[in-house]
């Protein structure tokens, strides 16, 4: 009997969509660090110079952030170790993160990151995370991801299409 | 029942001789209403009339005006601010207070609307703004007593009072007026009340009722603020949630918060003293002044005892600049301040310089950057006008002459800076330098547009001569109608083109086209109030120029006294410890330009024409 | 309804029954444990359990084992590197925890320096960090309970900083738990009813939290019941082994659930308060249970609907309606909680607990950072978590 040869899955298209992904995200969130004081309040008490991390298991895209002056920085893939480091197990976890199929909290729930460092500063950056979501995507994708949307008052349209036109391209 | 009423305004003001302990009630022409409006306006006009150059701010001779506006008592939102306007011991020009405290309403809707305070008293009194009149008495027994205590000792159910506390009384050159839980803080105008020795002024309101001339308008431009102020995200969030502690993580990430004396412009533990962070540990709760609409006072538990969290200002001067994070610490000398009567600005510049003088050696001194200790005995020494207290509490000028150190006096005119560094914004630099009553951010708060909004360019000085004259005049003519300054943020913001244009696009047509922009700056909402209370019809045009008479005036009265160009200047400290070289000649030449002063910064007689001062 | 997906991992070889530790020795045999290193603490010396233990390895051939028994009601940082020390100069090779929770929380910590040889314990801080087993670690619990024996979670306290550090691993899991009544028995009332409404409190939010499946369901109804049918018995006659068993079996079954299906805001809250005003974990799960229940109604009403059957009975179940269901079960757990009040004087409010009202806002601070609050089937903000901690002060819902 022949044997069936099960031959690996071309992940290029996954892996590209994920660094993309990471990008924007990574874009997204240093631009709304600068503009909304609920992300802002919640940085304060870090120390100037503090590092996320996101990376994905075992030699996937990597990218992070840096805090500066009240902001986080998009620091893209040149970072090693970092105060607080989220790992996604495969690739598929990443992928399905970033383009918005699972949420975060759920995303923990199935076990699908392991997080690095102190777990409270993980939930401060899931609320922060929380935010930049509700202004990436609208109400209804939003909704799916999150369990429920941060009250975003002031200008949230406005703010939604500066970050797409300026934010993310421009990193402003 | 009460059956008066009075529209806009009843014209009737108190002219109080306290020698001869006898009043007059004056009026205001029409004419004078239409061109200098009310409040801080109206006031410098009759302080002008009365006022001779010259003359020692603590002597009889020196005049003290308490004047509301035509808004108060309307229930318009955030209507529930007088003025006070005399000459300042501290600086020896013209110092312009405006205080959100239970007294004006009461005076006003007691049946006046300004109260003149000329001469001295022999022996400590206290007066009582009744329908008549002005009717006095004995002062003795509480004399000697803090804010506090005086406000416990007296009955002001239905009534509204000014008090001085101990420092008023000894003349402490930074000695404030409290009224209810706020203070006419700047200039020690507490200590020309203490040279009348009037203890205080308790006015019992509720005879009149104030309506406006035109109810429906009123209606609808109330309905209209009210919306603009709920959906600002400064008026509605961030100063409701965190009161003007929000400016703290705001400065600091700006790096304009105040570190050490004004040495850094921030610090890595300045969110502990954030509005953020004092609402989240402290059980904070609302504490506003009457009829607002923004509610950014609140009080908190602080060691156990309920207190007015200290604003801004104070957090900065005496926390971050003393280099002090503990909020339960600037909560409890906030609290000492308030019951001594002491300005907390002037306090904590004073403090950071003696703290920087003891350092250098300058002079003998237990107190230290970063540490709590001996603070507390400093205040109430300099409250009491005692010791080491009665040479601190003369201003930093005045030390600085005496011992050096005029490297580190951070003050203009005599007057100390507030919580804002101006080499993180130049506009700001501009605006201390030009502000009448000495280093003022609230004469024109250019840190909005510079820093908050980023509209324009914070460390260049292109177009802010034209904004600094502009928000001069505008803030000029809002402490005039009288309504508070925040209202601002809304107002300004939230009209349709401003509030739908995207900021970049914003900030580029403010930044390189200030003379197209400026007149598009809609704050037609003042001018409806204005017309909805009166009933007086005022173009858009002479409205504007109100603002600029009124400035100018005050400018004149200051120029009477002494001042000039030479005077507005930066300290040394921010002029030559800095990145960027502020140029702030060039600024000036352009403010003069447009103000119509000449290159000494003297209002020209063509000027004074042209606005109608007399 | 299934879950799309889901993990459940629970490897615990779990003993139960009369004189079950008299397998001690027998069990660390199968483990190829020659040496191992018995963590405790002075109370549980007192109550003459270690000398048992002792007695059985005399009687079994093997040499004692190395004790420690100075374990503090609060496990920290230096504490377990101390044990490390220990540890290592006696050369053992593995560690059975006999105590409460912060023993065994400090066992699980002491286990990861030793099995990693490193020394300090920060470098595993957070979520799934570890990557090799940990050596062998038996747990026998003496209270009913916080269910450490069959979870992967570790909370020890880090000096440096002032917090709790949260450590998670399904490496952390011992490989085996023994629940023997007689290390229960000598339990008093307060501090039975204060273990068993934390027991009552882990399957609670197990069954209602969003990584819960089939499983961990299973676990935590399970326990739920058993709670229910011998809490009351247990505090009339301690010394009445069967329910004290079957408290043991629920604290344990409840550990199972929640450790695959986390925890949420009674939780969150419950550290908060512990850290600030130390108040004791047991009685802050009592305090803010049916407060958690309350809030997470909106967004779980059929789970707490289904748990009627097991917090009241399949009477209580039938006989009521099924929209007031949810409802009825917050009273049971009301109802529960006013009889431990008047039992063994159980505090009902934060206020009965000795907490002040001014704390409340750092408490708030707190719990909203707590990283159980991610499972919570509702998020909660600041403000909402001050205003359920001040209900929860004034004792109204």
């Amino acid at each position: 009997m022949k044997a069936i040869v099960v031959f690996p899955g071309n992940h290029l298209i996954k892996r590209v969509v994920v660094k993309v992904s990471f990008f924007i995200l990574g874009r997204a969130l240093q631009s709304a660090s600068m503009f909304d004081p609920t992300i802002r309040k919640e940085l304060s008490p870090w120390e100037d110079g503090y590092t996320i991390k996101m990376e994905v298991l075992p030699k996937g895209p990597v990218m992070g952030w840096r805090k500066h002056k009240g902001t986080l920085k998009y620091v893209g893939g040149s970072i090693s170790n970092a105060n607080l480091e989220i790992r996604f197990k495969n690739l598929t976890s990443a992928f399905l993160l970033m383009t918005p199929q699972v949420g975060v909290a759920q995303g923990f729930a199935e076990n699908r990151m392991s997080v690095k460092g102190d777990l409270s500063h993980s939930i401060v950056f899931v609320r922060i995370l929380n935010v930049v979501i509700s202004y990436l995507y609208p109400d209804f994708i939003a909704n799916r991801l999150l369990k429920e949307i941060p009250p975003l008052p002031y200008r949230k349209y406005y703010r939604r299409a500066y970050l797409y036109l300026i934010g993310i391209p421009f990193g402003k | 029942m009460r059956e008066n009423t009075i529209t806009g305004t009843s014209n009737r003001i108190l002219e109080v001789d306290l020698e001869r302990r006898s009043f007059d009630i004056i009026t205001i022409s029409l004419e004078d209403r239409k061109l200098y409006l009310g409040a801080k306006g109206l006031g410098l006009r009759l302080l002008h009339e009365r006022l001779s150059p010259g003359i020692d701010p603590l002597s009889p001779e020196n005049i003290i005006i308490f004047m509301p506006g035509v808004m108060m008592g309307t229930g318009f939102p955030c209507s529930n601010r007088f003025h006070a306007i005399s000459k300042s011991p501290l600086t020896g020009i013209i110092t312009t207070s405006s205080c959100g405290g239970p007294f004006g309403l009461h005076l006003k809707t007691g049946g006046w609307d300004g109260l003149i305070l000329k001469g001295a008293s022999a022996e400590p009194v206290w007066l009582e703004v009744t329908a008549e009149g002005i009717r006095f008495h004995d002062g003795h027994a509480y004399w000697g007593m803090n804010t506090g205590e005086f406000q416990r000792a007296m009955d002001l159910v239905g009534a509204g009072e000014v008090v001085i506390g101990p420092a008023g009384e000894r003349l402490v050159r930074i000695a404030n007026i409290r009224s209810g839980h706020r203070f006419l803080g700047r200039g020690g105008l507490g200590a020309v009340l203490g040279s009348k020795k009037v203890k205080a002024i308790i006015a019992r309101g509720g005879s009149y009722k104030i309506v406006p001339s035109r109810p429906s308008l009123f209606q609808k431009t109330k309905d209209r603020a009210l919306r603009y102020i709920n959906s600002n995200e400064i008026t509605s969030y961030l100063y409701r949630r965190y009161g003007t502690r929000a400016n703290v993580l705001l400065n600091n990430n700006a790096e304009i918060l105040p570190v050490r004396n004004f040495k850094r412009g921030s610090d890595h533990r300045a969110y502990k003293i954030s509005g953020e962070e004092i609402r989240e540990r402290f059980f904070v709760s609302p504490s506003p002044c009457a009829k607002c609409a923004i509610r950014c006072g609140q009080k908190g538990l602080f060691g156990g005892k309920m207190l007015q969290v200290p604003e801004y200002e104070t957090t900065a001067l005496l926390g971050s600049n003393l280099e002090i994070f503990a909020p339960e610490v600037i909560a409890r000398w906030n609290h000492l301040a308030a019951e001594l009567g002491l300005d907390t600005i002037s306090l904590g510049n004073i403090l950071g310089w003696y703290m920087e003088a003891g350092e250098k050696g300058l002079l003998p001194c237990e107190i230290g950057f970063g540490e709590e200790r001996g603070i507390d005995r400093v205040i109430e020494d300099i409250g009491q006008g005692r010791g080491i207290g009665g040479e601190l509490g003369r201003g930093v000028r005045y030390l600085s002459d005496k011992y050096g150190g005029k490297g580190f006096a951070m003050h203009i005119k005599g007057m100390e800076m507030p919580g804002y560094d101006p080499r993180g914004s130049f506009g700001q630099a501009l605006s201390y330098a030009v502000a009448n009553r000495g280093a003022c951010h609230l004469s024109a708060f250019l840190v909005a547009m510079d820093v908050y909004f980023r509209f324009l360019n914070p460390k260049s000085a292109w177009a802010k001569a034209r904004y600094v004259r502009f928000f001069e005049s505008l803030t000029a003519v809002i402490n005039s109608l009288q309504v508070c300054q925040f209202t601002m943020f809304a107002y300004v913001l939230e009209s349709p083109l401003a509030r739908y244009t995207p900021q970049v696009l914003l900030g580029l047509f403010m930044e390189n086209f200030p003379i197209l922009a400026i007149p598009l700056i809609d704050f037609g909402l003042y001018r409806d109030m204005w017309r909805a209370v009166t009933g007086i019809k005022i173009s858009r045009g002479d409205f504007l120029r109100a603002g600029d008479r009124i400035v100018v005036l005050e400018r004149v009265l200051n120029c009477r006294e002494g001042i000039s160009s030479s005077e507005d200047t930066l300290p040394p400290r921010i002029m030559e410890e800095t990145e960027k070289n502020i140029p702030l000649q060039s600024m000036l030449k352009e403010y003069y330009h447009l103000r119509g002063y000449d290159e000494k910064g003297v209002p020209t007689p063509s000027t004074l024409k042209n606005l109608k001062i007399t | 309804m299934l879950p799309s997906y889901y993990e459940f991992f629970s490897p615990v070889k779990i003993i139960s029954g009369k004189r079950a530790i008299d397998n001690l020795p027998h069990e660390l045999e199968e483990l190829q444990a020659k040496k191992p290193l018995i963590i405790t603490d002075k109370g549980i010396v007192l109550t003459g359990a270690i000398d048992l233990v002792k007695s059985l390895f005399k009687e079994y051939h093997r040499e004692i084992p190395v004790i420690y028994d100075d374990t503090p009601p609060d496990s920290s940082t230096s504490v377990v590197m101390e044990i490390t020390d220990i540890y290592k100069n006696a050369g053992c090779d593995s560690i059975v925890a006999i105590g409460g929770g912060s023993v065994i929380d400090t066992a699980k910590g002491v286990n990861i320096l030793v099995s990693e040889g490193e020394k300090d314990l920060m470098k595993f801080a957070g979520a799934n960090i570890l990557k090799n087993p940990l050596n062998p670690l038996v747990v026998i619990p003496t209270t009913s309970g916080t269910g450490s024996e069959v979870t992967l979670v570790a909370m020890i306290y880090n000096e440096e900083k002032g917090v709790k550090m949260a450590f998670s691993s399904p490496y952390l899991l011992p490989r085996v738990a023994i629940l023997d009544p007689r290390m229960t028995i000598s339990l008093p009332p307060p501090l039975t009813a204060s273990t068993a409404m934390d027991a009552l409190t882990h399957a609670i939010e197990a069954y209602i939290c969003i990584q819960k499946n089939p499983l961990s369901d299973a676990y935590a109804t399970a326990a739920i019941e058993l709670i229910r049918k011998n809490l009351f018995s247990a505090l009339q006659d301690g010394k009445d082994q069967k329910a004290r068993l079957a408290l043991a079996n629920a604290a344990t079954m409840a550990g199972v659930a929640f450790s695959n299906s986390m925890v949420g805001m009674v939780h969150s809250l419950g550290h908060a308060v512990g850290g600030v005003c130390r108040l004791p974990h047991g009685i802050a799960m009592s305090i803010f249970l049916p407060y958690g229940m309350h809030y997470n109604l909106e967004a779980r009403e059929e789970e707490l609907a289904r748990l009627l059957l097991y917090l009241g009975g399949d009477e209580e179940y039938v006989r009521t309606p099924k929209e007031q269901r949810a409802e009825r079960s917050i009273e049971m757990v009301l109802e529960m909680r006013d009889k431990l009040h008047t039992i063994c004087g159980i505090p009902r409010s934060l206020k009965e607990a000795g907490v002040k009202e001014e704390l409340l806002p750092t408490i708030a601070r707190y719990a909203i950072d707590d990283p159980s609050i991610l499972f919570n089937p509702r998020e909660m903000d600041f403000d909402t978590a001050l205003s359920i901690l001040k209900n929860a002060h004034r004792g109204e819902l």
